[in-house]
């Protein structure tokens, strides 16, 4: 993605997400809303919910468990080459694996240099029939990912204020 | 018959400026703070880690959407 291009709902980028438990290295996360700051100005510094992904297939080759609330991408997929990433990956939509962000570095980094100076590498479309559907399915696996965006902010907004 | 403009020297410009030494205790606060040098403001890292917590706790940044829920926008 070229560099400045505002940040969309889909795009898929390089970032060093928290998974519990597991030393830092970056994952493919899958940008699922932009937020922005209530009392800055226009402008101001970006915030990202993402959801955490990683490679369907393990290190050993094997196929890992898939589950409900899981976003597949297979290589098969029409949408996949757009994304520009190298595995089929699964992105999770479980609530501890969706996380708000800043989107800044180091959080947020070029895995290469051949990334075109972006950590955004592409661009999965959720509005064709097969990705709304596996959507659908993963958001009701989790009682609907709008409510669980919006529990993420609600606490995100109380921990600051409390802070 | 005109009078052709008398140039100053830059010597002359110069000393109607008062040197920052000239200024009393008597000059209002504003102007006092316009000869002060920058570093009477310099705070050690930790001082101003305590001022960004003060301003944050003052004006608690909240988040909000910058456009519709995924799920809203895709009609699902």
């Amino acid at each position: 993605m070229e560099p400045g291009r505002p940040l969309r709902k889909g795009d898929v980028a390089w970032c060093e997400f928290p998974y519990p438990g597991l030393k830092k290295k970056l994952h493919p996360v899958l940008i699922l809303q932009t937020l922005i700051v209530e009392n800055e100005k226009k402008g101001g510094h970006y915030f990202v919910v993402v959801s955490g992904g990683t490679s369907i297939y393990g290190e050993n080759g094997r196929r890992r468990l898939g589950k409900k609330h899981e976003l597949h991408v297979q290589s098969s997929d029409p949408e996949f080459d757009a994304t520009n990433l190298d595995h089929p990956t699964k992105f999770s939509l479980a609530k501890p694996e969706i996380v708000i962000l800043p989107y800044t570095a180091p959080i947020f980094r070029l895995r290469d240099l051949h990334d075109d100076g972006s950590p955004v590498i592409g661009h999965l479309d959720l509005t064709t029939l097969s990705m709304r559907t596996r959507l659908r399915i993963a958001s009701e696996a989790v009682g609907g990912l709008d409510e669980v965006v919006k529990q993420k902010i609600d606490a995100y907004n109380a921990k600051r204020a409390k802070d | 018959m005109l009078k052709k403009p008398v140039k100053k020297s830059t010597t002359a410009l110069r000393t109607m400026v008062p040197h920052r030494s000239a200024v009393s205790g008597a000059v209002p606060k504003k102007a006092l703070r316009s000869v002060m040098p920058v570093a009477d403001t310099w705070l050690t890292p930790q001082q101003i880690l305590l001022v960004e917590a003060e301003v944050r706790r003052a004006h608690p940044e909240k988040l909000k959407l910058a456009e519709a829920p995924l799920m809203k926008s895709l009609g699902l």
